[in-house]
């Protein structure tokens, strides 16, 4: 131990000097931003110790590492060590501890000043950066042995480097691609590699001077072997890694978090799983069929709200623009845009036939944030963008009509070809909802109604010729297109947005704060459920025709419970507790389900889970979700 | 002297790439000898100090120090030796005293004073970086260095290389001195052999990766000679002695013999029927150079 702690203690007196450079600036820095008023000496003071804090101790973890053993070896001192009756291990015991206690102390000393004016980074992250910097010491070191050594090997080390270096590109490409790159930053993951990096090098040194002692050349032998058969068991354990993190599967997300679209026919659904629950903080977006749990995982930031076609075998949704940023600073923080790792493309999801196939088509309107809907036939689609809404033929991605239509909430496709969208317009001082109708081929539009609402404006609901919007903190207003009315509805209480439901019959079920209510398109009331006070309600649902399903939840006793009532009378008929109708609770971004169809049966449990209530009452968890 | 072995070369090989630098080099160093390793530049001498050492692993053979494995047991066995390298090998940016403050706890018998007297003796200052000092003054630091570990063995590796003659007068005391004193076993190789004549007891020359000669300095001055003989009418020729270089000079004939002995004196007299015939005494030098320079005629 001795012999270990002298030559540590020896390696750090020589270089000594870095710590003194480390401490002098720092306190430069320190009294620059601290001490001197507001103005360029203090920036200046900030200015450096930032600079200070990224790149002094990188450029001492390098300089330390490549001097440590390399230069003993270039210039024929090792054996004045080899000499002595120390062992290698002792020797590199020694090197490497006064290496990291130099490398750490001019790091410690370069993060005084921002710790001190309270700009520190946390004591996890400093642990990863001295973690990151022993590491970055010793591959220092690794490449100046092999460099220095004068063998030829050396060039055999530049090619396997190159291709270990692939191999990792490839592997966090595949990663990166099926949205799974962030879990390489922001898991335990990047303590961890680090760890083992750090370890594999320190590794490879010890067997370089206990195999190779003061012959260079045999030395670089043991460095060599050793670094590149743990660099392959390395990659073939990321490989493993990374294959475990992109097999997650439903049931292991613990429970569904939305979005979660269900198509209004079939049994096709889309959603996105708990992180905290995934594998390695990986939950991806699952495109699946409820009804035999066959799936595919997507990557999360390459999936918008779908539009599905009206009998549910296909979808259509908006792949975004990727930029390599993204892949280092993932949403919510997106600090820089950047050269785009993935353009943007149009999604095309075939469904109904077991496992969901996934296919990505060039998209000519490079601006299409968003998929309105999808045709019957499923051939065309209307997207919109931040400057208007265009038609575009799924086949081609190439755009087929467009109009500078902007804030549609959503859009249905008519008989005839039209599209009927619904639009908070914002040409004017007065805000209205609208619903128009517009022929793409030749461009005409038809504006069927204008309302004059509150800027908190939800559409909530819409079949046919009706659509429901919650307008402001009470009111209601059931727009009736075909006949250009609207009716008015305001609550007691406060009720934004609510819920509301068109339902299959033409009557419409809609909370009111105290009541959820169902009217005719005139607003004649047909039946009431009376509304516990502080209690939410949740979502509505026609499991069968004529049947409503009420979601409730009083969040101060966190009750969730679902009431099923005859919507012509008002008779309830069951309570199931513990259930909340599942599915896209406000916005109408998909048309209304058929009544009974598996969408309209799709219940929520506290946990997350998915069942389907069967028609004659028993609950079916779905498949793949079962845990 | 006994008889033991300190030192035990077995066959030993060394090879770099394609080029063998040494092939089955066998020799003993025994104990409280002075083992005077000689061979020109290149000859291996230092990889075979390197082997004896631990430093390197041969490609055949091995080498014993005091009866254990060089390679496998160097840790072991560099507390009973002290080095000095062909070049001043210790850590450039310490002080004489830093290395001796450093060097002293891995060796139990480490005698401190008498490493800083040597110092003061060879004018080293003690707090001088060591790659600041003066070729002279690094030698003399890496032999107080090695005396001070009170070492069994001694391996001096052409320790005078590059040194000024007062300094390789005061490195050769130095090294009486304590051989006189301890009677410590030296392997030395060196190219300065003049200075290393009177203290070698053994001498082993290296020539092509081999070992052409091993054996006491007496023994190879013995049987190493000079031979001058007049002029003679009759046909001539140097045997029995088989010599190792001859040429005609104004005078007469001269070789140099390589298998000496008076009996083959005898001899030689009696078949050139003549008495001037004169026989001289070689130096260590002047025996090297016929072991391992080129053979030839005398110039």
């Amino acid at each position: 131990m001795s012999a270990v702690l002298g030559i540590a203690r020896q390696e750090v007196s020589t270089r000594r000097f870095l710590l003194a450079a480390a401490a002098a600036l720092s306190l430069l820095a320190w009294a620059l931003r601290a001490l001197l008023p507001p103005g360029w000496s203090r920036e200046l003071g900030q200015s450096l110790a930032l600079v200070l804090f990224l790149a002094f101790p990188i450029a001492a973890a390098i300089a330390v590492g490549s001097s440590l053993v390399g230069r003993d070896l270039a210039e024929g001192r090792l054996s004045f060590y080899f000499s002595r009756p120390l062992s290698a291990g002792a020797l590199w015991a020694g090197k490497f501890l006064g290496g990291a206690i130099l490398v750490a102390g001019a790091f410690l000393c370069c993060y005084l000043p921002l710790a001190l004016s309270g700009d520190g980074i946390g004591r996890g992250a400093v642990g990863i950066w001295l973690l990151a910097l022993v590491g970055l010491m010793a591959f220092a070191h690794t490449i100046s042995s092999m460099y220095r050594s004068g063998s030829r090997l050396f060039a055999l080390d530049l090619g396997l480097g190159a291709v270990l270096a692939t191999v990792i590109v490839v592997q966090v490409r595949h990663l990166a691609i099926a949205g799974a790159g962030h879990v390489l930053l922001t898991t335990a993951a990047l303590p961890f590699d680090v760890a083992v990096a750090a370890a594999a090098l320190l590794a490879a040194a010890a067997a370089q001077l206990a195999y190779g002692r003061a012959d260079a050349r045999r030395g670089h032998v043991a460095l060599s072997a050793t670094v590149w058969t743990l660099a392959l068991v390395a990659v073939a354990a990321f490989a493993l890694w990374s294959r475990w993190v992109l097999g997650v599967t439903p049931a292991e997300v613990g429970g569904v978090r939305y979005p979660l679209l269900v198509a209004p026919s079939g049994s096709a659904l889309l959603f996105k799983g708990a992180p905290e629950r995934g594998r390695a903080g990986f939950s991806p977006v699952f495109l699946m069929d409820g009804e035999s749990g066959s799936y595919v995982p997507l990557a999360p930031e390459r999936v918008t709200f779908p539009a599905f076609t009206a009998d549910g075998s296909a979808a259509v949704w908006v792949a975004p623009a990727v930029s390599w940023w993204w892949y280092v600073a993932p949403e919510p923080a997106r600090p820089f845009s950047g050269a785009e790792a993935r353009p943007a493309a149009l999604a095309v999801a075939r469904l109904g036939h077991g496992t969901p196939v996934v296919e990505e088509r060039a998209l000519e309107p490079s601006d299409m944030e968003l998929a309105l809907a999808l045709d019957g036939d499923g051939q065309r689609v209307l997207l919109s963008g931040r400057a208007g809404v265009s038609l575009v033929d799924v086949a081609s991605g190439r755009r087929l009509a467009e109009a500078p239509l902007s804030n549609i909430w959503a859009a249905d496709f008519l008989p005839g070809g039209a599209v009927r969208l619904y639009q908070t317009p914002r040409d004017g001082s007065e805000h209205a909802f609208v619903v128009l109708d517009w022929t793409p081929k030749d461009g005409k539009r038809v504006e069927r109604a204008r309302v004059p609402v509150d800027p908190r404006v939800f559409l909530l609901a819409r079949r046919g010729d009706l659509a429901v919007v919650s307008n402001g903190m009470r009111g209601k207003a059931i727009i009736d297109t075909a006949r250009g009315a609207v009716q008015r509805l305001d609550s007691a209480t406060d009720d934004i947005p609510g819920a509301a439901l068109v339902l299959s019959t033409g009557l419409v079920a809609l909370s009111l704060g105290e009541e959820v209510r169902v009217v005719t398109r005139a607003g004649d009331a047909v039946a009431r459920l009376p509304v516990e006070p502080r209690t939410s309600v949740y979502g509505l649902s026609e499991p069968a025709p004529g049947e409503l399903a009420v979601g409730l939840w009083t969040l101060s006793s966190d009750r969730r419970r679902t009431v099923f009532l005859d919507a012509a009378t008002g008779v309830v008929r069951r309570v199931e507790e513990g259930l909340l109708p599942a599915g896209v609770r406000f916005g109408a971004m998909n048309s209304e389900p058929e009544p009974g169809s598996f969408a309209s049966r799709l219940f929520e449990e506290p946990s997350g889970d998915l069942v389907t209530l069967e028609p004659d009452g028993r609950k079916r968890r779905i498949a793949g979700l079962a845990r | 002297m006994s008889g033991e072995a300190v030192l035990s070369v077995e066959d030993l090989a060394v090879s770099y790439g394609p080029q063998t630098v040494l092939e089955g080099v066998s020799f003993q160093v025994p104990r409280g000898s002075v083992f005077a390793l000689l061979g020109r530049n290149g000859s291996g001498k230092s990889s075979l100090v390197r082997c004896a050492l631990g430093l390197q692993k041969p490609a055949r053979g091995g080498v014993r120090l005091f009866g254990e494995d060089a390679w496998a047991s160097r840790r072991r066995a560099m507390g009973r030796v002290g080095v000095v390298p062909e070049q001043p090998d210790a850590p450039p940016e310490l002080t004489a005293g830093e290395l001796l403050a450093f060097c002293a706890p891995f060796y139990p018998a480490w005698n401190d004073t008498s490493a800083r007297d040597r110092l003061e003796r060879y004018s080293v200052p003690p707090r001088v970086p060591f790659g600041r000092l003066s070729k002279g003054q690094k030698g003399a630091v890496m032999l107080a260095l090695a005396l001070a570990a009170s070492p069994e063995l001694l391996v001096l590796d052409d320790p005078t290389l590059g040194l000024d003659a007062v300094a390789r007068r005061a490195l050769y005391d130095e090294l009486i001195g304590e051989l006189a004193d301890r009677g410590t076993t030296t392997l030395v190789t060196t190219h300065d052999l003049d200075g290393i004549e009177p203290i070698a007891d053994r001498v082993a020359v290296l020539r092509g990766a081999r070992l052409v000669a091993n054996e006491t300095l007496d023994a190879l001055k013995a049987r190493f000679r000079r031979i001058r003989c007049g002029p003679s009418a009759a046909p001539f020729s140097w045997e029995p002695f088989e010599p190792i270089a001859a040429g005609e000079k104004d005078w007469g004939r001269e070789a140099v013999v390589g298998n000496f002995t008076e009996e083959r004196l005898g001899a030689f007299r009696a078949r050139t029927v003549s008495d001037d015939v004169e026989v001289g005494a070689l130096s260590l030098e002047e025996i090297f150079l016929s072991l391992a320079g080129t053979p030839g005629a005398l110039s």
